[in-house]
């Protein structure tokens, strides 16, 4: 056991020890006179100047201390992992080592420290993996950057931050450094902080993310409120003395958190933008960590929905915050789907595909299916770093992120597109793949659930794995079989895989994703194993021969229709296209993103813009039409015909005279005017005046 | 001890800071200006940290002489000593160079003492009188300090109308503590004395409403909540910055000091009268603080606002003392009222560097403050996350303590309009960040470094994670100092 904890401490500090010799490397780097990131330093501008000799042997000092601190806490977590797991028990360890409590001479009821439990050591260890390879890759791709070791010495604080949420021991601590893997990845979404659009992304996905926040933090305080304490070991056995009213509250107001950090509708749209950071951060954004922190909580706090000792049994409170997540996860799942279909940016492609992935996995957790959403968290979070780090390959060979600009290069890049290939059969859900069994793992959670309306959650599911299979398709057979485009041409025929630390990562990853494929079918039991360390309370569905068959059907389908649509016959397209309203559907509505940003907008801003709107017509009715018009206009009309009788020579004189000075005086006064400052005084009086009336009427009316 | 030597001991703190006042208005006298520049601050320095021992090393309260004792020097009082003598250590350190220029420099040290010593003495009393004297002397030195840039019209026009204002308070202030002593024929101040403003049951009577309405309009002025918070912006903008700075941190933690005084101990027993006044003060505050800081565009501004936001927040800590959540309203509002020293002293300080360089403090000024002084930028926007209430930064944890009060004591209402007004607030905070980092210096004023300023500006920062570490792991200690301090309420 101590030798466990001792392991997990290694797992957290190492990271951040990383982060902070990178840091001290750079300051004695910058501090010896060495050139500063200069105010225009553009990556691809400043190329010349940042590979020189001298620079690039700077970098690749940094990169190898963030790899071997990364490579550091991966290879405790692997022996982590290898004492822990195998076994029947599985003992839920805690070291605490802050607390953070109010009750006198009881036990801490809001400890800080490390939880291991299956749980965090499954998560923790798809987290590091992930880390140590995107880490890998991103020693290349970044070379040449000015903020070399900017950027490692932030991914390995966020590796670090996200690591540590995973282990959190409370439900506090959790929220702080779930707050602290929102301000991390708005250092690294806004990495290339010139670009006004990187500026704008991350700055986007910091409030989108916070409005999420709020209602997490409420949900947590109601929650604590409620039973006293926040330790996550603690908290399950206390659920059951809640009322059904309590557990609602607070089970609604923590999906409000999920729906933000893990971009579910209607917060999904910063996702997309926050492709403006370098690729190893999208990468890994979106494999491991940051969205995929919102299905790791739930999971975590499953017993706030399922009453722990009997996985079975939904809390009559949290049924109807499970069905609406359910919905929002499906709804999620196939919007985002239709999105991907008709994007041309390649990220962006990949990111609503993320999005789309996501839903399936709150569906899962929405119609009960923890080891399902788990299930389907490993394999996207494999296959969705490697189509990241594959496309970020493929940018990086042909210098466009549009798929049209492409085309062809299946024989240019081999190293990349056999991986990619994989990766995107994956996505795809092929059967035999791992997206194949993971995803069927949710479609059958969904069938087999209890949730009002969970069959319509099941067809909408089906319906996403066909859009899923057809832009898988598109964008694999656009990018690598099409011939390109006379224009583009030149740079497709330059292209050249990249070197070493570029593509050895995709292949790993291909090579697990293949592992994953043959390890995850049924014969081999990795859904049962699972379901037994996650929860073993919970007896797993048999394997359902109709749902496994029907989503192989449309998945085949769906490839068959890209196929045709994009090899075989690619002027269906154009006669599909030159139809007004599926132009207008995919054109204006679906690639402008169901217009949710100008809702969203609209839903903020009205209510303001409608009290400034009562205020400014007051302005204008009262002050304007009234005072002005009636008394000043009209009353000064009266004047000017009375003062014409008068105006005769020497009145003008003095009434000039006379202006000239009050106009002197009120200048000077003007700021120390009585005006403001009586101003000031009168509405503290009437202020008190309030509250004496207020207390009058108190005292009569008692 | 003798009775003499405990009230002498008592008293220290505030004799070393009469001493060193008179000492720097001799000094100003004495030396010439040059030498003055240095020797000022340093002496003013110097006394401020004497005076901190002193007060750490005082004698036991329960012997000061007295039956009832005028003075009780108790943990309220350490704390609310030590965080004004934080506050104007930040004034003074920076000071030495906003202030070098002045003439009489003498006056203006001597002035920050005096105001500490108002601060000190509201801290102790026990008794109307001594609270009140303290608080006039904490308000008479500020009103001079606003003022104390003599051509400049904008400081001369913010201290008449903080005179102004301030005097019509003090009035009100005057009236309602008359008014309590007609109703209870004593000026000490304690629990069971006030059972005369209380009719039958636990239902304030007519005298002690009157009284609770009177003094609830005068204390609002002086820890400007909405709407007796109109003087602000106005005055924060006028004063040199760091006066400015003590109003926001060192006055403003006086003005609790002696909000907590007046209302916890001597109308404890009314408040069931004043808690729900309090409560939609608080709503106001938090809401009509933050809003209006949404569209202004000189910094200072901004921060004026949002510290009226802050008072708000801490306001939540009046309604759950009063709704039974005594220990975790004490923690919320001590802990975010020294949470505000960090963090907004170390705002101020970042708009003093960039006024001295700029000359002005718009956000057109902050633009590309990341590129021409990366560290000060980084302690600015380590500062505007903590007043947003990111965590892991101290103002996360003085929220959290006063949200969860409020929910404790059954008051959600106040903490869901906290956290939306707190998540509100972080667009106007995130503005300026954006400013200074996503766009490119207006003009290429390089930032002469200054090491002193970067120094405190360090220590403000370790002192802000020190807060937050505290929080983590001392939690238990901090609610033992809590209940310290809520006992000295009840006696």
């Amino acid at each position: 056991m101590a030798s466990e904890i001792l392991l997990g401490k290694t797992v957290l500090i190492s990271p951040f020890i990383g982060a902070v010799i990178v840091s001290i490397l750079a300051f004695l780097h910058y501090s010896r006179g060495n050139k500063h990131e200069g105010h225009d330093s553009g990556k691809h501008d400043t190329h010349e100047e940042h590979t020189s000799i001298h620079y690039t042997r700077f970098e690749n000092v940094v990169s190898t201390f963030g790899i071997l601190s990364i490579l550091v806490s991966w290879l405790s977590m692997v022996l982590l992992a290898i004492n822990y797991l195998p076994g029947e028990e599985h003992e839920t360890l805690q070291s605490q080592f802050g607390f953070f409590g109010f009750k006198e001479g009881g036990t801490p009821d809001i400890p800080f420290g490390l939880l291991i439990d299956p749980l965090s050591v499954y998560m923790g260890l798809i987290v590091t993996t992930l880390a140590l390879l995107i880490h890998i890759y991103a020693r290349e791709y970044m070379h040449g950057d000015a903020g070399y070791s900017r950027f490692f010495a932030t991914f390995n604080f966020f590796t670090g931050v996200m690591l540590t949420l995973v282990f959190s021991t409370s439900f506090l601590e959790l929220f702080i450094f779930w707050e602290l893997v929102g301000l991390s990845s708005y250092l690294l979404i806004g990495f290339w902080f010139y670009k006004p659009a990187a500026a704008h992304a991350a700055k986007k996905a910091f409030l989108y993310n916070k409005i999420g926040d709020i209602t997490l933090l409420a949900g947590f305080l109601m929650l604590y409120r409620y039973t006293r304490t926040l330790d996550f070991v603690e908290l399950p056995a206390k659920m059951e003395a809640l009322t059904d009213q309590q557990i609602a509250i607070v089970a609604v107001l923590i999906f409000g958190g999920v729906i933000g950090k893990s971009a579910q509708f209607p917060l999904y749209t910063w996702l997309a933008d926050a492709m403006e950071g370098p690729t190893p951060v999208s990468a890994i954004l979106h494999s491991s960590t940051m969205v995929k922190a919102g299905i790791y909580m739930v999971a975590r706090v499953f017993f706030i929905y399922y009453e722990a000792h009997d996985g079975h049994n939904v809390f009559a409170g949290a049924e109807w915050a499970l069905t609406v997540f359910a919905w929002i996860g499906a709804i999620t799942a196939l919007l985002a789907g239709l999105q991907a279909l008709v994007e041309n940016e390649i990220k962006r492609i990949l990111a609503y595909s993320t999005v789309s992935q996501i839903g399936y996995m709150a569906i899962a957790l929405g119609t009960g299916g923890k080891t399902a959403a788990m299930f389907h968290l490993l394999s996207h979070a494999t296959f969705k770093a490697l189509l990241f780090l594959t496309a970020g390959a493929v940018i990086h060979a042909v210098h466009t992120n549009n798929i049209w600009e492409m085309g062809g290069l299946r024989k240019k890049i081999p190293k990349t597109f056999w991986p990619m290939l994989i990766g995107a059969t994956a996505l795809a859900g092929f059967p035999g793949f791992s997206g194949f069994w993971s995803k069927d793992a949710v479609l059958l959670a969904a069938y087999e659930s209890k949730v009002p309306g969970h069959l319509v959650i099941y067809y909408l599911g089906a319906l996403t794995a066909f859009i899923t299979a057809l832009y898988s398709t598109r964008f694999i057979y656009v990018v690598f079989f099409r011939t390109p485009d006379p224009e583009h041409k030149e740079h497709v025929e330059k292209a050249h895989d990249g070197g070493f630390f570029l593509t050895t990562p995709s292949i790993i990853l291909g090579v697990l994703v293949l592992i994953e494929s043959i390890l995850f079918i049924p014969v081999f039991n990795f859904e049962h194993w699972l379901n037994e360390i996650l929860e073993p309370e919970v007896k797993p569905e048999a394997i359902n021969y109709v749902v496994a068959g029907s989503s192989a059907i449309i998945v085949l389908l769906g490839i068959f229709v890209g196929l045709v649509l994009y090899h075989w016959k690619p002027e269906l397209r154009t006669s599909l296209y030159n139809i007004d309203a599926f132009n207008w559907i995919a054109n204006e509505f679906i690639a402008k993103r169901y217009r949710i940003d100008q809702v969203l907008y609209w839903i903020a801003n009205a209510p303001v813009m409608w009290v400034a709107g009562i205020l400014q017509s007051i302005d204008l009715k009262i002050i304007d039409r009234t005072i002005i018009d009636t008394w000043i206009v009209k009353g000064s009309l009266q004047l000017a015909k009375i003062s014409d009788v008068f105006d005769q020579g020497f009145i003008d004189g003095i009434v000039n005279g006379v202006w000239q000075i009050f106009l002197y005086f009120g200048r000077q006064f003007r700021k120390l005017q009585t005006g403001l400052v009586s101003n000031y005084a009168t509405i503290f009086a009437a202020t008190l005046v309030l509250f004496l009336t207020y207390v009058n009427f108190l005292v009569l009316f008692k | 001890m003798s009775e003499y030597e405990i009230v002498i001991k008592s008293f220290m703190p505030i004799y070393i800071l009469i001493g060193g006042s008179i000492l720097s208005l001799l000094m100003d006298w004495l030396l010439n200006e040059e030498k003055n520049k240095h020797a000022l601050p340093s002496i003013t320095l110097l006394t401020l940290l004497l005076s901190a021992f002193s007060v750490w090393n005082r004698p036991d309260p329960a012997l000061f002489p007295g039956n009832p004792a005028m003075f009780y020097f108790g943990s309220y009082y350490v704390f609310f000593a030590l965080t004004s003598i934080a506050a104007s250590i930040i004034v003074v350190l920076a000071a030495w160079k906003d202030m070098e220029l002045e003439l009489s420099l003498g006056v203006f040290y001597a002035l920050l003492m005096l105001a500490n010593i108002g601060i000190f003495v509201i801290g102790a009393s026990n008794n109307l009188i001594p609270l009140y004297v303290g608080f006039e002397v904490l308000s008479i030195s500020t009103y001079a300090m606003i003022g104390f840039r003599k051509k400049s019209r904008s400081g001369a026009e913010a201290a008449i109308k903080y005179f102004l204002l301030g005097a019509l308070s003090s009035g009100i202030i005057l009236f309602g503590m008359s008014l309590y002593y007609g109703a209870t024929h004593t000026l000490q101040m304690n629990s069971t004395v006030a059972a005369a403003l209380v009719s039958s049951g636990s239902s304030p009577n007519a005298f002690g409403l009157f009284t609770m309405a009177v003094l609830v309009a005068g204390v609002s002025f002086k820890i400007a909540a909405v709407p007796f918070h109109v003087w602000v912006p106005d005055v924060y903008r006028g004063a040199p910055l760091s006066v400015t700075n003590f109003l926001a941190i060192g006055s403003k933690a006086g003005g609790f000091a002696f909000l907590f005084k007046l209302f916890f101990v001597a109308l404890l027993t009314i408040k069931a009268g004043w808690a729900p006044v309090w409560a939609g003060l608080a709503l106001l505050t938090m809401v009509i603080g933050n809003l209006a800081a949404l569209p202004q565009t000189s910094v200072t501004r901004i921060l004026a606002y949002s510290s009226i936001g802050h008072v708000g927040y801490i306001l939540i800590a009046m309604v759950a003392f009063a709704d039974g959540s005594t220990e975790l309203a004490v923690v919320g509002a001590l802990y975010h009222i020294l949470a505000n020293v960090f963090m907004k002293g170390t705002a101020f300080v970042v708009v003093l560097i960039v006024v001295l360089t700029k000359g002005g403090d718009t956000l057109d000024d902050f633009k590309g403050l990341g590129k021409r002084d990366p560290l000060v930028a980084f302690f600015m926007s380590i500062a505007l996350l903590s007043l947003a209430g990111v965590p892991p930064f101290a103002g996360f944890f003085g929220k959290f303590f006063l949200f969860y009060a409020a929910v404790d004591s059954g008051n959600m209402y106040l903490a869901v309009v906290g956290i939306i007004m707190s998540a509100t607030s972080l667009f106007y905070y995130a503005r300026i960040i954006h400013v200074m980092y996503f766009y490119e210096p207006v003009d290429d004023a390089s930032d002469q470094s200054q090491p002193r300023f970067l120094v405190l500006l360090v220590a403000l920062l370790l002192a802000n994670l020190a807060l937050s570490l505290g929080a983590i792991f001392y939690t238990r200690s901090i609610v033992d100092f809590a209940t310290q301090v809520a006992q000295e309420f009840f006696v």
